[in-house]
C-alpha cells in the first residue's frame, strides 16, 4: 500500500512538473504587440 | 482506492521530489537539444518558422544551426536584419541568397538568418556574434537597424546575452541599462526574467524543438487550409512565393509610399534660389546602428535606395539629391567603421516588387553587386 501510494504520488510530481515547464514556456512566450504591425 | 491518495509525509516528500527530479529531468533534455541543429534542408526561417505564427527560435538553435552550415573550412556569409534580406517577394527558387552562394564558390557558405521585420541585431546578428566569439571566419551582410536589442524580436537577443554568446560590448550594455519608454522598460524587465529562467531550465528550447520535430503545442492564427495547427513545423513548407511582374508595386500601396517618398525628399533634401534639388546639410537618413565593434569590422551593411516607381516628383535634380542622401549616408555609417553597399542607384522599377524589395528577376544581379563586395572585403 505504501509503495503504491508513494508511486501515485511519485507520478503525479513529475506530470506537475511537466505542467510547469510548459506552462513556463507558454507564459514567457515573447508575444510582442509589434509583431503584426511589421508586417 | 482513497487511501492510496493520503498525502502523509512520506507522500508528500515523493512528491516534491519527483517535482524536482522532474524539472532537472526536462532542464536537461532541452539543453540537450539545444546543443544539436535542430533544422533539416533550411533555407531561411519562413512564415512558419517565425515568430509571426508563434514560433519562436531559441539563440541555442540559431548558434548550433549558424556552427553547423558550411564546413570551418569556409567563410561562413551569416544574412541578417528585414524583410530585404529576406528575400520578400522572392520563392525559394528565386531566392537570392542562394544565387549568392552559388556566385561566391566553394570558398564560402551562405545562411540566411533574416525575418520579416528584423533587425541586424537580432538572429543573424547574434549568430554572427557567437561564431566570431567561437573563431570562425564570418562576414555578416544584412540591413535593418533596431535598438541595442533589437526591435520586434529582442527577445533573441536577451536569450543570446543570458548564455553568453554575445560579445563583449560596454557600449551596448550601458545603452540597455538606459531607460527607454515605460512599455520597452517592462518588456525588458520581463525578458531579463525569462531569460534568466531559460538559461537554467532550458523550457524554450525543449518546446520549440517539441514543436519543431514532434507537434506544436500552441494555436495560432493564419493555420493554411489542409493543415493541423498541432502539426510539426518541420511538415510546413516555405509559404513565400515568387511574386509576378503584374502584382509588383500593388495598388492598395501606391498613394502611401509616394507620400512616404514625397515626405522623405522634403526632409533631406532643399531647393535652392537656382531651383535645383540639394541634399540638406548633415542630412542623416536615421540610420543609427549599434553593433560590437568585432561584428562591425566584419559587417557589409545594405542600404536600399526605393523604386523609382514611387519617385513621382516631376524634378530630376529632386530625384537625384533623393538618391544623394542615401549615398550620403553610406558614407556616414563608413566612417563609424561600417563596411556599407549601396544598392539600387542605378536599378529600374523592374528590378522591385515594391517600394523596397528586391524582384525575383533581379536577385541575381543583387547577388552579384554583394558578393562582389564580400570578395573585395
Amino acid at each position: 500500500m505504501l509503495v503504491a501510494r508513494l508511486a501515485i504520488w511519485s507520478l503525479l510530481g513529475l506530470t506537475t512538473a511537466l505542467v510547469l515547464d510548459y506552462a513556463l514556456y507558454r507564459m514567457t512566450l515573447p508575444v510582442s504587440p509589434f509583431i503584426y504591425q511589421a508586417f | 482506492m482513497r487511501r492510496l491518495l493520503v498525502l502523509d509525509r512520506p507522500a508528500a516528500l515523493a512528491y516534491l521530489a519527483s517535482v524536482a527530479v522532474g524539472l532537472v529531468v526536462l532542464a536537461a533534455a532541452g539543453q540537450m537539444t539545444s546543443g544539436h541543429n535542430l533544422y533539416r534542408d533550411f533555407v531561411r526561417f519562413h512564415a512558419y518558422l517565425s515568430p509571426q505564427t508563434l514560433y519562436y527560435p531559441t539563440a541555442s538553435q540559431v548558434v548550433a544551426l549558424a556552427r553547423e552550415t558550411g564546413r570551418p573550412d569556409q567563410t561562413l556569409v551569416i544574412i541578417g536584419g528585414s524583410s530585404i534580406a529576406y528575400g520578400a517577394g522572392q520563392g525559394t527558387g528565386d531566392l537570392w541568397t542562394r544565387a549568392l552562394e552559388r556566385r561566391l564558390g566553394d570558398r564560402y557558405a551562405v545562411l540566411n538568418l533574416a525575418m520579416l521585420g528584423g533587425t541586424l541585431q537580432e538572429h543573424g546578428g547574434v549568430a554572427a556574434e557567437a561564431l566570431i566569439a567561437g573563431g570562425r571566419d564570418v562576414v555578416f551582410v544584412g540591413q535593418g537597424a533596431g535598438a541595442a536589442d533589437g526591435r520586434v524580436y529582442r527577445a533573441i537577443v536577451w536569450d543570446a546575452r543570458a548564455r553568453g554568446y554575445l560579445l563583449p560590448d560596454p557600449e551596448r550594455e550601458a545603452a540597455l541599462d538606459l531607460p527607454a519608454s515605460p512599455q520597452l522598460d517592462e518588456e525588458r524587465s520581463e525578458l531579463r526574467i525569462r531569460s534568466a529562467l531559460d538559461r537554467w531550465l532550458a523550457f524554450a528550447d525543449l518546446w520549440t524543438a517539441i514543436g519543431y520535430r514532434v507537434g506544436f503545442t500552441v494555436w495560432w492564427p493564419g493555420i493554411p487550409p489542409g493543415y493541423l495547427f498541432a502539426e510539426p513545423r518541420a511538415a510546413f513548407s516555405d509559404p513565400t512565393v515568387s511574386l509576378p511582374p503584374d502584382a509588383h508595386h500593388p495598388p492598395h500601396l501606391e498613394q502611401t509610399h509616394r507620400t512616404a517618398i514625397d515626405t522623405l525628399l522634403a526632409g533631406v533634401c532643399t531647393q535652392g534660389e537656382d531651383r535645383a534639388w540639394k541634399p540638406k546639410p548633415e542630412t542623416n537618413l536615421g540610420i543609427a546602428l549599434l553593433l560590437p565593434p568585432a561584428l562591425r569590422e566584419r559587417s557589409l551593411l545594405l542600404v536600399m535606395v526605393p523604386s523609382p516607381h514611387y519617385r513621382s516628383h516631376p524634378s530630376e535634380s529632386a530625384q537625384a539629391c533623393l538618391v544623394a542622401t542615401f549615398a550620403q549616408s553610406t558614407d556616414r555609417l563608413r566612417a563609424e567603421g561600417y563596411r556599407t553597399l549601396l544598392l539600387g542607384e542605378d536599378w529600374t522599377e523592374a528590378d522591385y516588387v515594391d517600394l523596397l524589395h528586391t524582384s525575383p528577376a533581379n536577385a541575381e544581379r543583387m547577388a552579384a553587386e554583394i558578393a562582389e563586395a564580400i570578395r573585395a572585403r
